[in-house]
């Protein structure tokens, strides 16, 4: 690949956070960021997002579910073998 | 591999809730999908294949889960969510220009951005750029970043390729940033 643009080099941004680069991929990656101060930014921005989703992950405030919502399912699960509709017939 | 029901919960839980509740936006309903969706595992559980692991194969029963709520709310009337327009609209040509350069030039983020992550504001913020995308990118987004699954995950789950979920995700980051940088940075350079 020589001299890819933004459009490219933000699409290998995205996909190098799910798969490995090819070398030649990481070099052009490298050599654009080095002239291009908005796709610098994106990348920065790219692992911020993702350090940020980390701590929404991790947080115990928001997206997760509530005490009272988890002693309900527990409490509904831990009946579950009244549940099952249709026993196999070998048991 | 041997199923840990018990641990289910646990160790998966928050997860498929997150999951639910971006695709839902009801907290309520995306509760309830979690217990019809364990419950479900429990009931099919000697269809369980090891090879798929556990995680991926409660995430795939939930996706079925979360369809048919949707297909139950339309026919009491209610509104299924609209359809996909990533294959009507080029997401990326709202980006870039035809020389492959930025149309919306990434701004400059002020302040300390990852402390400001931190904050009840943001994560609704989020969840209302969220909203925005379409549903394949959403899901794709979802899974991958507040789930937490592997790309390879996510693909056994939505049925799709390697390479249609590096779009995927490319396209959804590209919307999640430029949503984030106008609602919450508040900026963004035009050329």
């Amino acid at each position: 690949m020589i001299g890819p643009d933004c459009h490219d080099v933000a699409y290998l941004l995205s996909r190098a956070r799910e798969s490995r680069l090819t070398r030649r991929e990481r070099w052009a990656v490298r050599m654009h960021l080095l002239i291009c101060v908005y796709c610098r930014r994106y990348a920065r921005q790219l692992r911020w997002l993702e350090q940020a989703l980390a701590r929404v992950r991790g947080s115990g405030r928001t997206g997760r579910l509530d005490e009272e919502a988890r002693a309900r399912i527990r409490a509904r699960l831990d009946t579950r073998e009244e549940t099952r509709p249709n026993p196999p017939a070998d048991r | 591999m041997d199923l840990k029901p018990e641990e289910w919960l646990e160790a998966h839980g928050d997860a498929l809730y997150r999951y639910a509740l971006v695709r839902t936006g009801q907290r309520d309903v995306a509760e309830d999908l979690v217990q019809e969706t364990l419950l479900a595992a429990w009931r099919g559980r000697d269809g369980f294949r090891a090879a798929s692991g556990e995680r991926t194969w409660l995430f795939g029963i939930m996706k079925h889960k979360i369809d048919d709520h949707f297909r139950r709310t339309a026919r009491t009337g209610g509104v299924l969510p609209a359809p996909d327009e990533d294959t009507a609209v080029d997401e990326e040509s709202l980006e870039f220009g035809e020389d492959g350069s930025w149309r919306t030039r990434p701004g400059v983020w002020g302040g300390d951005p990852l402390g400001q992550a931190e904050a009840e504001e943001f994560w609704q913020e989020l969840h209302r750029c969220l909203e925005r995308l379409p549903v394949r990118l959403r899901e794709g987004f979802v899974l991958r970043e507040l789930s937490g699954l592997e790309s390879r995950q996510i693909c056994e789950v939505l049925e799709i390729s390697e390479n249609n979920l590096y779009v995927l995700l490319h396209r959804a980051r590209l919307r999640v940033r430029s949503c984030l940088e106008r609602s919450w940075f508040g900026g963004g350079e035009r050329p």
